[in-house]
């Protein structure tokens, strides 16, 4: 056979299992069944052929191979078929950076970073609209830089924007949010980079935003009123109960002053689950500081948080 | 840049593998690879990052005593910056 034409590479799909469900991901969804995959047996011999065939390169992929119970005795034969000495069982290492450890292509990210920075500095398109910090607890000193100066960034993009019209005056300038369970040791590192703190269930949060949003909707079409938001911002009763069960602890939204309105003297927490009057609606204005009151209606009308956002920036980690 | 006080070494997505078949060296990486010819292969088999390029010429010049010192050079540094430049290649000083 001439050598010039046979195959160099070998991509051995060895399981369409995966506990992810990336929307962009070219696996099949529907292959995940375990008795659809070939055995160990199968796969030493195919291995053995590659050898044969002269494939010099192996990729074991998926799904994601580390489900595999045999996956380290496939990578085993491979390595002897490239006359290589076996390697300690268990110490397959897959290619995740760890706390801590140097990212391979940090320059990259760092590059990236900074675009994103630059971005989410821009006051009009394009500019980042909130900072939403949802599942970490903020203890990877990487981690807490980053979101750091993504708050510095998205907050000198509404200091440069001050001179606007009276009517915005009463805003409550939401630029980045952090939602948890956990919350960082309190510390002057976190001064001022959240001007909103909540704890509790992400999911929780989320479907409670989605049922506002969907409330708003319905209030406006029944309205069939001009106003785009309108006023009161509501959240339905019936699935208040098993949301605040689901999330065991209550969840709680925290203002802090030294960005909020400035008519805020104090920080106030105050529980979610108190904020709902004998309808059952929540108004948003009533998760805000008693001395905000006002300003919290307003804040239903203009805050960011309910507004279509575009290049809102979810950092996930931990 | 490579220059000849860069330490060149191989990208960590890169393996530096012996063709059995065709007896030859190959640069193999994600999805592609590269077949090195045997002054190629020389080069790269000591881009670990331990030796600099004027001390790769000067192993390469006993190697190949035919070839003149500065051609030697030349070649080398041409062969590395087009390896940088496919990003396989890493010319740290």
């Amino acid at each position: 056979m001439n050598s010039d034409y046979r195959p160099y590479t070998l991509v051995a799909e060895l399981t369409y299992r995966c506990p992810l469900r990336c929307v962009y991901c070219s696996n099949p969804v529907d292959y995940g069944r375990h008795d659809r995959e070939l055995d160990t047996a199968t796969w030493l011999r195919v291995l053995e052929e590659a050898e044969e065939l002269g494939v010099v390169q192996l990729n074991l992929t998926g799904g994601e191979p580390l489900v595999r119970d045999d996956l380290e005795r496939l990578v085993e034969k491979a390595r002897q078929q490239d006359q290589k000495r076996p390697h300690a069982v268990g110490n397959l290492r897959p290619s995740v950076v760890l706390y801590n450890e140097e990212h391979r292509d940090a320059d990259k990210v760092g590059d990236a970073i900074q675009k994103d920075l630059k971005a989410a500095a821009w006051k009009r398109r394009g500019g980042a609209d909130l900072v939403l910090v949802v599942g970490t607890s903020l203890r990877v000193p990487g981690t807490k830089e980053l979101v750091r100066d993504f708050s510095s960034a998205i907050h000198s993009q509404s200091s440069s924007a001050t001179h606007r019209k009276p009517k915005h005056k009463s805003v409550l300038a939401i630029k980045s949010l952090f939602l948890n369970f956990e919350f960082p040791v309190p510390a002057k590192e976190w001064e001022g980079v959240f001007d909103v703190w909540i704890q509790g269930d992400a999911q929780a949060f989320a479907e409670m935003l989605r049922h506002q949003m969907e409330t708003k909707k319905d209030l406006g079409e029944v309205a069939g009123s001009k106003r785009k938001r309108p006023l009161a911002v509501g959240i339905p009763t019936a699935s208040l109960p098993d949301m605040m069960v689901k999330s065991k602890r209550k969840m709680k939204a925290i203002f802090s002053p030294s960005t909020c309105h400035p008519h805020a003297q104090r920080e106030s927490i105050l529980d979610v689950s108190n904020c709902f009057n004998g309808s059952g609606i929540i108004n948003v204005s009533r998760i805000l500081p008693e001395n905000q009151r006002h300003a919290g209606r307003m804040a239903v009308d203009h805050s960011p948080l309910f507004r279509k956002r575009r290049g809102s920036i979810q950092h996930h980690n931990e | 840049v490579i220059s000849t006080e860069s330490r060149p070494r191989l990208a960590s997505k890169v393996r530096l593998r012996f063709d059995r078949k065709g007896e030859r060296y190959m640069l193999l990486y994600p999805e592609k690879g590269l077949v090195l010819n045997p002054t190629a292969a020389a080069i790269v088999r000591l881009c670990t990052g331990e030796h600099t390029v004027g001390a790769i010429v000067e192993r390469l010049v006993e190697e190949y005593p035919t070839q003149g010192r500065e051609a030697l050079e030349r070649q080398v540094l041409e062969f590395l910056s087009a390896m940088a430049d496919r990003g396989l290649v890493h010319g740290d000083v």
